[in-house]
């Protein structure tokens, strides 16, 4: 029988690799492309110049 | 009680130390101060855990908040998995261990509350408090996902909602750049009005409410706080040496009686009540590291290597 903490950390880890994967296939997605180019030139927005 | 003060500030200045050093890694790019311009490197394509503003003239990776939205915001995205994995892989090893330790904005905040001579205010934790924390949660719900989401314009690309109209990290790198950089001060506006209004309310209130911007505002915050109960890295109480006197609740600034909730999502894990309990009953919880080292350590018992 599983203890609380050992189905805590089941639970912990396939969170853990979900978020990984996710990350892996935002990478195939070229999604940290669209952050480099966001975040490469002066964000008008965040400097509160709209 | 001088022991007990002195081993406070030993722990709080060990803190700020770690919190002075990742904010400056995270803002390393010193020729962007003196010149006014942003790093255009590729480190830019990673995020960094804490609400570090990618305008801000030193930043060397990306706000997670601000990428977030630049993603859910770009023509035909509506699910971010690089940056939405990325606050997860954060959030399920350590919770809001960034918001207490790594964020620059936090270091802000607390060097704010750290200006003496002010009376500072206690805000117990009562219903008033709890209700109040779920702004954070209406925050990030509205201005982080729905509106970047939904309200685009003609070419179908979302604006950063919570950047253009909240956050003050921004502000205060708008603040840095126009020191250098004269054509974006010719630029500003009413919005910029506003954001300094905010920016001025987050200071005034920082330094007589400990981090009232991570209390109500902080879409980070919020989405951390989520894993705080259930991540690798957690707080536990030993409930054999608790005596429930609540030392602990009274040196937490934000008043969480840590005794009955340790892994509470309004806790930034600095640590105070670990260093305060006079039974050191309340324990770092590496829930990974535990399992592996119990069982290695199960197997070198003498019984275990018996019953081989």
């Amino acid at each position: 029988m599983r203890t609380r903490k050992g189905k805590h950390l089941i639970l912990s880890l396939i969170i853990l690799i979900i978020a990984l994967g996710a990350i892996a296939y935002g990478v195939v997605d070229k999604e940290h492309l669209t952050v480099l180019q966001k975040s490469t030139v002066i964000c008008m927005e965040c400097i509160g110049l709209g | 009680m001088g022991k007990f003060k002195e081993k406070m500030k030993h722990h709080d200045r060990q803190r700020t130390l770690i919190q002075i050093i990742t904010s400056v890694l995270q803002n390393a790019y010193l020729i962007g101060f003196i010149q006014g311009k942003i790093y255009q490197g590729g480190t830019k394509a990673f995020c960094v855990p804490g609400l570090n503003c990618y305008a801000c003239p030193g930043a060397l990776g990306s706000c997670p908040v601000g990428s977030l939205q630049a993603v859910l915001g770009s023509r035909g995205t509506s699910v971010s998995y690089y940056v939405g994995g990325f606050l997860a892989t954060v959030g399920i090893t350590s919770g809001r261990y960034t918001c207490g330790w790594l964020c620059p904005f936090g270091l802000f905040q607390d060097l704010l509350y750290k200006i003496p001579g002010v009376k500072k205010i206690r805000i117990p934790r009562g219903t008033g408090e709890k209700i109040a924390e779920k702004l954070r949660y209406v925050i990030l719900a509205l201005f982080v996902i729905i509106l970047p989401l939904f309200v685009v314009d003609f070419l179908g690309q979302g604006s950063p909602a919570y950047c253009e109209y909240i956050c003050p990290s921004g502000t205060v790198s708008g603040l840095l750049l126009m020191i250098q950089n004269e054509g974006l001060r010719e630029a500003v506006g009413w919005l910029f009005a506003w954001k300094n209004l905010i920016l001025g309310v987050v200071i005034v209130s920082s330094v007589i409410i400990y981090r009232p911007f991570c209390r109500y505002f902080c879409p980070l915050g919020a989405i951390y706080g989520l894993f705080n109960r259930i991540a690798l890295f957690r707080f536990k109480v030993d409930e054999q040496k608790c005596t429930s006197c609540g030392i602990c609740q009274r040196t937490c600034k934000l008043d969480i009686p840590v005794y009955q909730q340790p892994n509470s999502a309004a806790c930034i894990r600095c640590g105070d009540c670990i260093t305060a309990c006079p039974h050191s009953a309340i324990l770092k919880d590496n829930v990974l590291a535990d399992k592996f080292v119990l069982r290695k350590a199960s197997i070198n018992t003498p019984d275990a290597v018996q019953s081989e």
